[in-house]
């Protein structure tokens, strides 16, 4: 096979398949971006969303060979990201619930602070939108996660959440206006 | 369905991918429902935030954590499989086993009843000859 980072996702997962471990390692890296912004997105920067987009990688390594190819293969990760990170919250709540605290979100983002002065302000904004996300009900955060920061159609997540887009307009409407609620002092209306 | 409608429109318009059809609907909408403008101009700025936020990566050397996960993986994937054919064979002996000894009673079986009344049961259990050795070594002559 031409070099790795040139080779099409189908010829990686082939590669894969056929024991080749630098092929999926290559899989990993094309791919880490966007289970970060589905896992952190969904759960919060942190050992958990870590924790989690290693697990979501593992899976994928797992089914690789149930893929079909008839969806994209990024569609098919964002898919296993989004119902692995649903999977965590559940537990986070039966967690919390276990020890008879509120679920106001995870607090795991306190704990990333920021290494030089220069990064304080972009991790102020994070922040910020993290907890306004982790205000939001899972179904609804996986909707916003999807559609609003990573830019999904609504048909796209209708498909990756396994959901009628009826369902995918009504929770997306309901999430703005939260969002928007909560957000209203740093919107740019630019 | 008409709140959908409204909001699907409102999303495709987002995303610039109306058809000329949608378009004109849609600015049918707007001209009757002026609250709408709220609704699209929060949408574009919340998108916008959001995206100004998307995480990008995990922490550093994620791809070594789950190449090393694979790997112990596929070790204890090997040594599950010797003890899963471990555990088969001993799962499959008894079932042989058993099988054999039915077929070796029914050939007993079989053989009793073919034998003639002055063969003892040993043999004829077994289906030996009533015959020894040499006697059946002189027939043969």
């Amino acid at each position: 096979m031409r070099s790795l980072r040139q080779a099409t996702d189908d010829q990686l997962i082939a590669a894969t398949l056929a024991n080749e471990h630098s092929a999926f390692a290559e899989l990993v890296r094309r791919y880490e971006g966007i289970v970060a912004a589905t896992v952190i997105g969904m759960l919060g920067p942190g050992d958990d969303a870590d924790e989690v987009g290693q697990e979501t990688m593992i899976k994928l390594y797992r089914s690789l060979s149930r893929f079909k190819g008839d969806a994209q293969l990024k569609t098919y990760i964002t898919r296993i990201a989004i119902n692995t990170s649903l999977d965590a919250l559940r537990r986070r709540k039966r967690n919390l619930l276990r020890f008879f605290t509120t679920d106001n979100g995870d607090t795991s983002w306190e704990n990333q602070l920021p290494d030089s002065n220069d990064h304080i302000k972009d991790y102020e904004h994070r922040q910020l939108i993290q907890q306004a996300l982790s205000q939001l009900k899972p179904d609804f955060r996986a909707v916003a996660v999807l559609r609003l920061m990573q830019g999904h159609s609504t048909e796209e997540v209708a498909t990756i959440l396994g959901i009628a887009q009826g369902t995918v307009l009504s929770r997306l409407s309901r999430a703005k206006q939260q969002l928007a609620t909560i957000l209203k002092p740093e919107m740019n209306y630019a | 369905m008409h709140e959908n409608r409204t909001q699907y429109l409102i999303e495709r318009y987002l995303d610039a991918v109306l058809t000329p059809e949608e378009h004109s609907e849609f600015d049918d909408l707007r001209a009757s429902h002026p609250a709408l403008e709220q609704q699209i101009s929060d949408g574009k700025a919340l998108r916008n935030l959001l995206q100004s936020a998307k995480p990008d990566s995990f922490n550093p050397f994620f791809q070594s954590r789950v190449m090393r996960r694979i790997n112990q993986e596929h070790e204890s994937t090997g040594a599950l499989f010797s003890q899963q054919l471990a555990d088969a064979i001993s799962q499959l002996f008894p079932r042989v086993a058993a099988l054999s000894l039915a077929m070796a009673g029914l050939l007993m079986i079989s053989n009793f009843i073919a034998a003639t009344n002055e063969t003892p049961l040993i043999d004829a259990l077994l289906g030996l000859p009533t015959d020894s050795p040499e006697v059946m070594m002189v027939y043969g002559e």
